[in-house]
């Protein structure tokens, strides 16, 4: 059974936010994101909490293990993205490292950030496709993995499908793609790594930005798919989200990263209206700000920064 | 009598300094621009050359009035000059569309001027680039 709280995080949130501007002369404190103690109440211990973070365009989910591991899937646009919004976000949760570093495919919308990520704090294990590309910024990310391995022992993993990356004992980590044919081809969005997690009855699906040629190769490999929280592929783009892989994903929530007013027209209408026909509730980071979904393995609750 | 004016490095007449960047990916109608300096800039598909693609290396030059007769058709689009007040000091910028790409050097233009920026491809730098991060990635995931 999945239980949102939205309404009620929404309204806590708000009256933090009134009570914490009148006793700080109006000052926006990000630690708000934090769940206070009243609304933790409600949650284990061992929570799991999947976080899109809003950096605009682009994406960048942070995800914090029951046990304390962490993992990124994605470094946004930029540095900046990097010391405003995702290296905050970790420390404000008492974490100063990674466990996982994950960069689905080189667009810049996606490795941005990861550069800086890289030069601030240990990483224990950074995953790419390896995919060949010529922006300055994947080639700056090259760079500074390289520098985190030779010097901070990080270890490198190909990202393809199978491949085995230790996580969190209590979550289960499933590559499902790309493939390793993808990988050496030139398309970089249909290469792009996706992920299963699994924490007890709940599942997490994180596509990158995979197309519909990508989703047909990994439901053509017969692993589960089905997942209550769905990070939809390529900003809501129309290339990607096809009914055939949703009715395979069956998401009770969507969420979708991307600034407004873009150029791409991101998300496409008609992914929406295909969303809300499967019953999902979609969240957007140019509408919502930060969302996080928090699990305890057999609920999940969803809630928003604004 | 002409006055001798002091140009910046590697300007010419009313031209700017170049800026380089690779097409980071083609979406819709857009090219998406990933520039050397961080800056992104989605580019118009139809102003595009012909053989552009993704991972191509491009040049970016700005020129002032005058230069559209001397350009190539292709590969370019019109912006309007403009001063951004920074923190530190006025810097140069060229809108184009909606967007504001920063300029690094003020060259002999002068706020609210039409300039054309060129887009050229760069076939010999995409190659250099290439195998850069092809090394890389062998080293790292050889």
């Amino acid at each position: 059974m999945s239980i949102s709280h939205n309404w009620w995080t929404k309204t806590f949130c708000c009256l933090v936010l009134v009570l914490g501007g009148l006793l700080a002369g109006c000052a926006v404190d990000w630690s708000w994101l934090t769940p206070s103690p009243e609304l933790s109440s409600p949650l284990p211990d061992r929570a799991m909490r999947i976080a899109a973070l809003d950096i605009g365009q682009g994406d960048a989910i942070l995800i914090i293990s029951p046990n304390g591991k962490t993992m990124l899937v994605d470094g946004g646009n930029s540095s900046r993205d990097a010391r405003d919004v995702i290296l905050p976000y970790l420390t404000e949760n008492g974490f100063d490292r990674l466990d996982v570093l994950v960069l689905t495919h080189p667009d810049a919308d996606h490795v941005g950030g990861l550069p800086e990520v890289l030069r601030d704090i240990p990483v224990g294990i950074g995953v790419a496709t390896g995919q060949v590309h010529t922006t300055q910024i994947y080639t700056e990310f090259l760079q500074e993995l390289q520098r985190a391995r030779d010097e901070g022992g990080t270890q490198i993993v190909r990202g393809a499908a199978g491949v085995e990356i230790p996580f969190d004992p209590d979550v289960q980590l499933e590559v499902l793609g790309p493939s390793v044919d993808a990988i050496a081809g030139d398309d970089m969005n249909n290469a792009s790594i996706v992920l299963r997690l699994t924490y007890g009855e709940i599942s997490v699906l994180l596509t990158g930005d995979a197309e519909t040629e990508e989703e047909a190769w990994v439901m053509a490999q017969g692993s589960p798919l089905d997942a209550q929280i769905l990070k939809v592929s390529h900003h809501g783009s129309n290339t990607a989200s096809s009914v055939a892989f949703l009715e395979r994903v069956r998401p009770e929530v969507a969420l979708i990263s991307c600034s407004a007013d873009n150029q791409y027209g991101h998300p496409h209408q008609e992914i929406l209206d295909r969303l809300s026909d499967y019953g999902a509730d979609v969240y957007r980071t140019d509408q919502d700000g930060t969302i996080e979904v928090i699990t305890d393995g057999t609920t999940y609750w969803v809630q928003t920064e604004r | 009598m002409v006055e001798d004016r002091e140009q910046p490095e590697h300007t010419k007449g009313d031209d700017l300094p170049a800026q380089r960047g690779v097409i980071d990916d083609l979406e819709g109608g857009w090219a998406r621009i990933a520039l050397d300096d961080g800056q992104r800039l989605d580019w118009p598909r139809d102003h595009l050359p012909r053989e552009a693609g993704a991972g191509m290396v491009v040049e970016l030059t700005a020129h002032g009035p005058g230069a559209p007769g001397t350009l190539p058709e292709e590969g370019t689009w019109e912006g309007i000059v403009e001063v951004i007040e920074g923190a530190m000091c006025p810097q140069m910028a060229i809108r184009l569309g909606g967007q504001r790409l920063r300029w690094h050097t003020a060259g002999s233009l002068a706020p609210d001027e039409r300039v054309v920026v060129h887009l050229e491809l760069d076939p010999e730098a995409t190659r250099r680039r290439r195998k850069q991060v092809e090394d890389l990635v062998n080293d790292l995931f050889g």
